[in-house]
């Protein structure tokens, strides 16, 4: 039986072509019981190898191809195969390649030999490929066969036992027809037996046939910025995935070595660390653990916002059970405690999202929202049943938002915070281009000569064809908007860290969807113009005018705002300002903040989608009559005039109509978000009709609430996002009402930002009456 | 007793005339000096009849012969063929010397082929290299070689011992750097031909015009022991390049490869191989880093010096903005040898004595320490053509013995199997190797074209 233990996937990042989804796939498909996964100094595919695995019944060994600089008799930076064992082998696997990372720019790794002995613990390592620290050693100048002097090979396999130990070292072997293969492999067998280690034969799989070699090629041409022309190519196309019998045929002479291979897939039992990680543990008073503190502060500030609300206590009391059952307290006292250094600092920030669902958040001053005023529904941001954990968003005065990250660093220490990666894979644009640069003809598809000068000449159809191939392939590693991780051990022991383009940064190699699947938790710390405007404003109110505005103070109810915005003239107001929202506003006339939410949510691709628009706007206006498919749908439609807005009114209608639990609404939710929702929903429809049945409700009546639902699959605003987008709609058009000249100043300052570029801005407060004058250095006070 | 000397001559006659003659269109030709403005470099024979030669003044020229076309000579085009000439000679042996433009002295001491072979084979490449009319001779001296290559029709050899009989019909204005009061006192004593002045007695001749006429004397007499001086390639070939303070690592790695490349390619062009490289970097703070180290085997592959440039920039710690990068390859040596020797020993009947032997050992011992690739690297010539053949398999499908020409090859032993693909986009070669071992104890590479199916003797070296 053999198993490949060292194979590279497209996350080797333009080293490797299939996905792991892919190799999985290949590997079920040739009866291969397990798998392992070794892209170059990286962990990034592996949690959607080690999913792709669980789902396809192929184990799961964790590893990686490290980059190793200064072992012991080698010039060149050399290649160490290396597999996780257990949890500390994985957890030293990410400490390993987290050196490597940080030690040298990005993009690069350079691990010092000296490293591997203090993170040895766990981890099997295999001798690795003709650049590994022994095969390198045994190789001929011309890499064509072996050296007849083989004591620089025995001293490097010495030196590798010395660090790891002897049971945990095992001499790779390899064969993909090349020169030199055989008395290469055979020789590096001789060494194994001479010192007793055992010798395993290995893939090195780059692609999954020889048809995708060309694609290999393609990439490497990417990689190393050197046309396919001049390109030093690989010897042949062999370093695909084979079967047993595949590999069996190659070492007719070291059957052992293949079979061994099941033996050492054996002992690899780690996996990826799922749930909630070790969050920081905020210090608290003596006496007082994070669950008590974070029930102390929000008490404290209930009476403040709820003096006159009997259903505020019970609900605080209900979230605080949920967050300690989800043992989150200490992330909710993180997020407050950016909060509080923004408030500290005077930066304008205000949570999104769902959090603003939560009690808890609002109490806080995460959120602005009052989840009880408009009737949010908590299980949308915690629940039990459906085991994701909270994302919480915070929209950050652009302009000082680095200042924010600098604090989380500051605060919880480098090893223990890094913003979360994105991976950036080849669009049709960047495919075409990179496609073309290999096959050596420009863009505009001229030929590319020597000296640069083009001809125009149609780029031959392989350039099209591979960009085809390339596109959806992870390029380059990008760093995500905002998000942050932050843990209480050290976070190199959960998921590798590495270096930014920005200096001050450092990236963990798991995205927003590899860290949700994994169940860790990240902070958004999110850029928004529009607040950096607004905090421009406001200090310039104060510092021209004398008045302190306290945006937080604002009630929502100044009927000249809402004059303002049913006027229509809505140019440099946030979210209301495009031409589809302009458009709808005559119909609605929204005069309160909750016609605010239903403006800022109904222009989305959701409701637009499931033709919700235009009956809520004729049901709110009275051109048509309010009804309801079933009885049942009332209670959750009734703000909404028997139409769904908002997703929460998903988890309400499956709970109400097929007596779905608020955590199984949810899943019903993000199901009709999925890129795919037929399969997706497949597995809920069953259980919606037989509940809706169960409740009274005919099945063509269900069939028909099923089907509102389902044309509702798009995407939509919560109902907390919402509330959250309409507060500072509210603000930015209560400035522009009160203080014009503040607030265009302020948009311009920031300019470009939302729909309409500076010109347009500039024309919209002209229109207002507001002089435009020549610079001044004395008002500016650069004089 | 003076070791003896083989020397070829090898000669473009009338070079100038000869690029230059097609462009007259049938009419007397004067070549105007591109150097000496107004003056005549070359004529065509019609013009020499009427009194003109290479110094007169183009004005008087015209008056002679108005009809004559005049072309201003084309300096760049003389030299480019001269250099592509030496180069086709310096493939035989580095002991190559020019003599003028368009004429040089070849050592062929040591070369291992009869000298008609070689004047034959020097003929070729010197014609190959310049399309032009060639003679080549061969003599125990440069002034003898010299003298049978303008004698002769295309190539002559004059045996050993025979150089005064060849010498002796010719005028005594033959010798070179004659003076001429020293002619016409010759002519005085009714010595007119280099067979008089030979048959002279060297005292009365050293006594008659001093001892500084001994040496023109031995020429006469077909005595020339000077030496075939080489052109010796420069000591070093450096290229630089001015940066504005650059820091960043991938920008310093372009222009080292810049001039990496560039070396390479002027070696190539002037038919050197680098054996050391330096890297010197200087600073902005005035401060010069340096690496370098010698190139095993040496080498003018534009590749293989940015590859090597590169890797030492690697290693380079470089703790300040870099201003200046400077690429030194020494010292140099021609890398024409070897191939052209190996094909014409391989050509002689007589070639397994000691000499070839020794040779071979050493060619052998060279592949077996650089490599194959580097041995193909060095030469000339590229890789070998490959050279089809018919194998013939055992019923368990393995080569059991190929075909060559005539030659059959039993096969004792597969000792490797390999696999090449590559150049899919292009030219794509897909190819199954083996390296076989014969029965008469050698060793080959034979291969399968899997495009065309059919075999090829890998390598077709001499042997």
């Amino acid at each position: 039986m053999f198993i490949d233990l060292h194979t590279h996937s497209a996350f080797s990042l333009l080293d490797g072509v299939p996905t792991p989804e892919q190799l999985v796939a290949r590997a079920a498909a040739l009866g291969m019981p397990a798998l392992a996964l070794t892209d170059h100094d990286a962990v990034y595919g592996l949690p959607a190898f080690e999913t792709a695995a669980d789902q396809a019944g192929v184990k799961a060994i964790l590893g990686a191809e490290l980059t190793v600089v200064d072992a012991p008799g080698a010039r060149e930076p050399v290649h160490l195969t290396v597999l996780a064992e257990d949890g500390d082998g994985y957890a030293n696997l990410c400490q390993l390649i987290t050196l490597g990372r940080m030690n040298a720019p990005k993009g690069e790794a350079r691990l010092p030999w000296t490293a591997l002995h203090a993170h040895r613990a766990g981890l099997l390592v295999l001798s690795g490929c003709r650049r590994g620290p022994v095969t390198h050693q045994i190789l001929d100048r011309d890499q064509l066969g072996v050296r007849r002097d083989r004591e620089p090979a025995r001293r490097a396999l010495a030196e590798l036992i010395a660090v790891f130990g002897r049971r945990q070292v095992v001499v790779e072997v390899q064969r993909s027809l090349r020169r030199g293969d055989v008395p290469i492999s055979r020789a590096l067998a001789e060494l194994a037996t001479e010192v007793q280690v055992p010798v395993v034969a290995t893939g090195n799989v780059h692609y999954l046939s020889r048809e995708e070699a060309a694609t290999h090629d393609t990439l490497t041409s990417i990689r190393l910025r050197q046309p396919l022309a001049k390109l030093r190519p690989a010897a042949n196309y062999e370093r695909f995935l084979r079967n047993t019998t595949g590999m069996l045929a190659l070492y007719p002479d070291l059957p052992g070595a293949v079979h061994a291979s099941a033996e050492i897939a054996a002992r690899c039992t780690a996996r990826l660390p799922r749930g909630l990680q070790v969050l920081p543990v905020f210090p608290t008073p003596a006496g007082m653990d994070a669950d008590q503190y974070l029930a102390r502060l929000c008490q404290a500030r209930l009476p403040d916002l709820y003096r006159r609300e009997p259903r505020a206590a019970p609900l605080l009391e209900k979230e605080l059970g949920l967050i300690k059952t989800l043992g989150l307290a200490n992330y909710f006292l993180v997020v407050a405690d950016i909060v509080a250094f923004c408030k500290r600092e005077g930066i304008l920030c205000h949570g999104r999202g769902s959090a603003a669902n939560s009690l808890v958040a609002r109490l806080l001053g995460i959120s602005a929202v009052d989840p009880i005023a408009q009737a949010l529904v908590v299980e949308r941001f915690l629940s039990v049943e459906h085991g994701g954990t909270p994302d919480i968003d915070l929209d950050i005065d652009a302009a000082r938002r680095e200042r924010v990250i600098q604090y989380v660093y500051d605060r919880w220490g480098r090893d223990h915070a890094a913003m979360a990666c994105t991976y950036v894979t080849f669009r049709s644009a960047s495919a075409l281009r990179d496609a073309a640069y290999a096959f050596g003809v420009t863009e505009d598809g001229g030929r590319r000569t020597d000296d640069g000068a083009a001809t125009v000449v149609r780029p031959p159809s392989p350039v099209e064809a591979f960009a085809a191939r390339l596109y959806g392939l992870p390029r380059h590693l990008g760093i995500h908007n905002g998000g942050m991780v932050v843990s209480g051990r050290p976070l190199a022991e959960i998921v590798p860290i590495e270096p930014a383009t920005m200096e001050t940064r450092t990236v963990v190699q798991f995205d927003k969807e590899s860290l949700e699947a994994l169940g860790i938790v990240k902070i958004d710390l999110l850029g928004l113009r529009m607040l950096a405007a607004i905090a421009d404003t406001v200090e310039m109110v104060r510092v021209t005018r004398g008045i302190v505005i306290d945006l937080y103070a604002l009630d929502g109810k100044d009927p000249a705002v809402y004059d303002q915005i049913c006027s229509a003239h809505t140019i440099g107001l946030f979210q209301v300002e495009s031409g589809a929202q302009v458009s709808i506003i005559p119909h609605l006339q929204p005069r309160n903040f909750q016609d605010l939410i239903a403006e800022v949510s109904l222009i989305r691709p959701g409701p637009l989608q499931g033709n919700m628009v235009r009956p809520y706007i004729n049901r709110r206006t009275g051109r048509e009559p309010v009804i309801y498919l079933h009885p049942l749908l009332k209670p959750a439609l009734a703000e909404t005039y028997g139409v769904i807005v908002f997703q929460e009114q998903v988890i309400k209608v499956a709970r109400d109509v097929a007596g779905f639990t608020p955590g199984r609404g949810e899943l019903l939710r993000r199901a009709l978000g999925a890129k795919d929702p037929d399969t997706a929903l497949g597995a809920f429809r069953g259980d919606f009709l037989r509940g809706a049945e169960a409740n009274g409700v005919s099945l063509p009546v269900a069939e028909q609430i099923w089907m509102m639902l389902k044309g509702f699959a798009g995407y939509s605003f919560s109902k907390a996002h919402a509330a959250a987008f309409a507060v500072i709609v509210y603000w930015s058009a209560w400035l522009r009402v009160h203080h014009p000249v503040e607030y265009f100043c302020g948009l311009l300052r920031h300019a470009p930002l939302g729909t309409y570029p500076a010109h347009v801005l500039e024309a919209e407060a002209r229109r207002c009456g507001i002089k435009f004058l020549p610079f001044d250095h004395w008002q500016s006070g650069t004089a | 007793m003076l070791p003896t000397l083989r020397v070829a001559h090898v000669e473009l006659p009338d070079l100038v005339l000869q690029v230059e003659l097609p462009h007259a269109n049938g009419d007397a030709l004067l070549v105007a000096s591109a150097l000496e403005p107004g003056q005549v470099l070359t004529c065509c024979a019609q013009a020499r009849a009427v009194g003109i030669t290479p110094g007169t003044s183009l004005y008087a020229a015209r008056q002679h012969l108005p009809e004559a076309k005049v072309i201003t000579a084309d300096e760049a085009t003389y030299h480019a063929i001269h250099a592509s000439v030496q180069i086709a000679l310096q493939t035989f042996t580095h002991g190559v010397e020019t003599l003028r433009l368009g004429a040089w002295a070849v050592d062929l001491n040591g070369l291992p082929a009869r000298d008609a072979d070689l004047a034959e084979g020097l003929w070729r490449a010197a014609q190959a290299a310049s399309q032009l009319d060639v003679r080549v001779g061969v003599a125990a001296g440069k002034f003898a070689a010299e003298q049978a290559a303008l004698s002769a029709a295309r190539s002559a050899v004059v045996a050993p011992g025979e150089e005064a009989a060849l010498l002796a019909p010719l005028p005594l204005s033959t010798l070179p750097h004659l003076p001429g009061e020293v002619l016409r006192r010759l002519q005085l004593f009714d010595l007119h031909t280099l067979g008089d002045l030979a048959g002279l007695r060297r005292l009365a001749v050293l006594r008659q015009f001093g001892a500084e006429f001994a040496s023109l004397h031995d020429l006469a007499q077909g005595r020339d022991p000077r030496p075939v001086q080489a052109d010796a390639p420069p000591l070093r070939v450096a290229r630089s390049l001015l940066l504005g303070s650059v820091d960043d690592r991938g920008q310093l790695l372009l222009a080292v490869q810049r001039v990496a490349r560039q070396i390479g390619q002027h070696l190539n062009a002037k038919g050197y191989h680098a054996e050391a490289l330096q890297l010197t970097l200087t600073l902005d703070d005035g401060q010069r880093v340096e690496i370098g180290g010698a190139l095993k085997p040496p080498t003018s592959d534009p590749t293989r010096l940015m590859r090597q440039a590169a890797q030492w920039l690697g290693r380079l710690a470089v703790p300040a903005p870099v201003v200046s990068v400077v690429l030194n390859a020494y010292p140099l040596r021609s890398w024409h040898l070897g191939f052209y020797q190996r094909a014409l020993r391989s050509s002689e009947a007589q070639a397994r004595d000691d000499k070839a032997r020794r040779l071979q050992t050493t060619l052998d011992t060279l592949a077996r320490r650089f490599g194959d690739a580097a041995v193909r690297v060095a030469t000339l010539l590229g890789p070998p053509v490959p050279l089809p053949i018919d194998v013939h398999f055992t019923r368990e499908g393995q080569p059991a013995r190929y075909r060559l020409g005539s030659q059959l090859k039993p096969i004792l032993s597969v000792l490797e199997t390999w696999r090449e693909e590559r150049n899919w986009w292009h030219q794509p070669v897909r190819r199954d190797y083996f390296r076989l071992q014969l029965a008469d104890g050698s060793q080959t590479t034979i291969y399968q074209d899997r495009l065309s199916e059919k075999w090829f003797l890998a390598r077709a070296w001499p042997r």
